[in-house]
């Protein structure tokens, strides 16, 4: 067996693994879900297969009165690490005998039996915004080099650049698209501290904290932010070129047939004229 | 980046134009298939112009200089039109407004409105298509041509009225070829839906030819003699506009997507090397194949001394003429395939060492 993976059969009594997919929609009644606890918005939806996916988070949950010195913190943290390919350091929140280890796609929680289920759904609704961050930033990522390609491309518009109206437009709507879903993700991260605190709000704030989700959300909505303000620049410029190219059009028509009549008249007086 | 439809046509273009020269001027007679190239070689010159413009603007040429190569290029083509028109033709025909003096306008015009709205340029030959009969109405056309050719008199008065409207290749109505060309080739060559648009237009435009040419007695005889003449090259009548340009644009469109679209379909053809040495050199075999067909007539009568142009167009039976065009194509297909590879020399060459 592979050292990250652990055998259910072999986890203590009160242990439980199970795997959780997030949904924006209220999920079924029949489904065995929760939802996050305001501001956010959202469901996490318990999965029936183990199968690991994007999107998906894995949950270990292990009962245990002090888990510095439990036998299974060890082999807890090697599993969450080992959700990410070849490995990778978990963030490690430790707070009055509850410790949660959240790793890629993988989330370990050890504490006393009765704040289990509280503390793992603090730790969940924390990793669903973690996991909808990270979804952002690798889009905008990706996207970087080509929406930087385009500001050379706005350098001129005329009317054999017109073609890019439409993918201004569809850039737009992406970056639009990119900054709502962050936009949606600000209250939740920005959520001030819980009064009166309970355990698992203090994990949560804590796990934010530890996965740099405030700096991160301000870092991606200022990215968009620059996008977005660049592309309905242009899209307001394509917008006045396209009512500038009509008026254009209209002025040429004009100029045409005034020509058009000039013409005729020059030919009608050359006509007239005594042959030499 | 060369498109081998553009190559394909133009090669068809020159052979076209070098039977029907052969024919005519050797032998007298009119082939069945004249006034198919002519109308080709403008469209094209269109067509190729937009592409030029859009490398060049690929390149980062600023408007200024692309402004400056057109200029300088439509100047040489109007320079070697005439010097065309002088040696060639003789110094008396200097001012008979052929096809090289009508595309090298083409060109200025072109540069002059490559920046309007397509819309604009749509209308621009439209207007010029649709004006040209009631302007060859008020110049009294018939009286330039006399047994089928233009005779204008050395005046300002006739120059305008050759230039413009009486002439072998006026601006009105033979403008509206490389208008064309210049407004369907992004639509044929940078469309996403594989230039169905010009294909519509291009069906378009041909059937409606056809309808006129099939309708014309229908029309009142003042409509009919003043704008529907029948199908015609001079003048080119509406039908022959809205029939060659349709037909054009039908050809060029399917040759882009069997040939431009499906590189495979021509790879590995030595015809489209070929292609592509005809097409290149264009400029070149149109002024060559004249000067070889043309200036031994001449010199033939001058030594025996008679009238320079006593032997035009009674020189040769149409089989020897045929023949000899023939043989013309295929000395220049040997001798582009024996110098023709690295694109130097030629007509075209020092055009380019000028002007870009």
């Amino acid at each position: 067996m592979h050292p990250s993976a652990i055998d259910p059969g072999s986890l203590p009594p009160g242990a439980w693994q199970r795997h959780y997919r997030f949904v924006e929609q209220p999920p079924p009644e029949a489904a065995a879900a929760f939802a996050f606890s305001p501001p956010a918005v959202g469901w996490a939806v318990e999965l029936d297969d183990a199968a690991a996916g994007a999107g998906r988070l894995a949950v270990l949950a292990i009962p245990c009165t002090d888990p510095e010195e439990s036998p299974w913190q060890e082999r807890a943290r090697s599993w969450a690490e080992g959700g990410a390919a070849g490995g990778a350091n978990c963030s490690t929140v430790i707070l009055q005998h509850a410790l949660v280890l959240t790793g890629c796609g993988r989330l370990a929680v050890l504490a006393a039996e009765d704040r289990l289920e509280a503390l793992a759904r603090a730790a969940v609704e924390t990793a669903c915004h973690d996991l909808q961050l990270g979804d952002l930033e690798r889009e905008l990522a990706g996207n970087w080099a080509e929406w930087q390609a385009d500001v050379q491309l706005t350098q001129t518009f005329n009317e054999r650049t017109l073609a890019r109206q439409d993918r201004f437009r569809r850039r737009f709507g992406e970056v639009t698209d990119l900054a709502l879903r962050a936009a949606r993700l600000a209250a939740p991260i920005h959520a001030p501290h819980v009064h009166p605190p309970t355990l698992a709000s203090q994990v949560q704030e804590r796990l934010r904290d530890r996965r740099h989700l405030a700096h991160r959300h301000e870092t991606l909505t200022d990215q968009l932010g620059t996008f977005q303000q660049f592309y309905e620049g242009c899209w307001h410029r394509v917008n006045d070129h396209l009512l500038a190219r009509s008026s254009r059009i209209l002025e040429w028509t004009i100029i045409v047939l005034l020509g058009l009549q000039i013409l005729l008249s020059l030919y009608e007086i050359l006509g007239s004229l005594p042959a030499q | 980046m060369r498109y081998l439809s553009i190559d394909v046509l133009r090669t068809f273009a020159i052979a076209v134009m070098v039977l029907v020269h052969f024919c005519e001027n050797l032998a007298g007679v009119t082939p069945p298939f004249t006034g198919l190239g002519a109308p080709l070689f403008a469209f094209l010159s269109g067509v190729s112009y937009r592409l030029l413009v859009a490398g060049y603007e690929r390149k980062g040429r600023s408007e200024e200089q692309i402004s400056k190569i057109s200029v300088r290029r439509g100047l040489f083509l109007l320079g070697l039109g005439f010097a065309f028109n002088v040696l060639v033709w003789l110094p008396e025909d200097t001012f008979n407004w052929d096809v090289l003096t009508f595309i090298g306008f083409g060109l200025l015009v072109l540069n002059l409105a490559r920046d309007l709205p397509p819309p604009v340029l749509v209308l621009l030959a439209a207007a010029i298509a649709g004006v040209a009969p009631v302007l060859r109405a008020l110049v009294g056309y018939d009286a330039y041509w006399t047994q089928g050719d233009y005779e204008g008199d050395l005046t300002l008065h006739d120059l305008f009225v050759g230039w413009s409207v009486a002439g072998y290749f006026p601006v009105f109505p033979w403008l509206a070829y490389p208008l064309a060309g210049f407004v369907v080739a992004p639509r044929v060559f940078d469309a996403a839906d594989a230039s169905r648009q010009a294909l519509l237009a291009g069906v378009g435009l041909a059937a409606v030819a056809a309808l006129l040419l099939a309708l014309r007695g229908l029309f009142p005889d003042r409509i009919a003699q003043a704008f529907l003449q029948g199908w015609g090259m001079f003048p080119a009548t509406i039908e022959y506009l809205g029939g060659t340009l349709g037909t054009i644009l039908v050809v060029l469109v399917l040759l882009h997507r069997w040939l431009d679209c499906r590189p495979a379909a021509a790879a590995g053809g030595c015809w489209a090397g070929l292609a592509q040495q005809f097409s290149r050199y264009a400029l070149t075999i149109y002024v060559v194949h004249h000067v070889v067909h043309l200036w031994p007539l001449w010199l033939l009568a001058d030594r025996r001394a008679g009238e320079t142009t006593q032997h035009w167009g009674q020189a040769t039976s149409v089989p020897t003429a045929v023949a000899l065009a023939a043989g013309f194509l295929l000395a220049c297909a040997a001798c582009l395939r024996r110098f023709g590879r690295d694109g130097r020399g030629g007509l075209e060459a020092w055009m380019r060492w000028v002007c870009d």
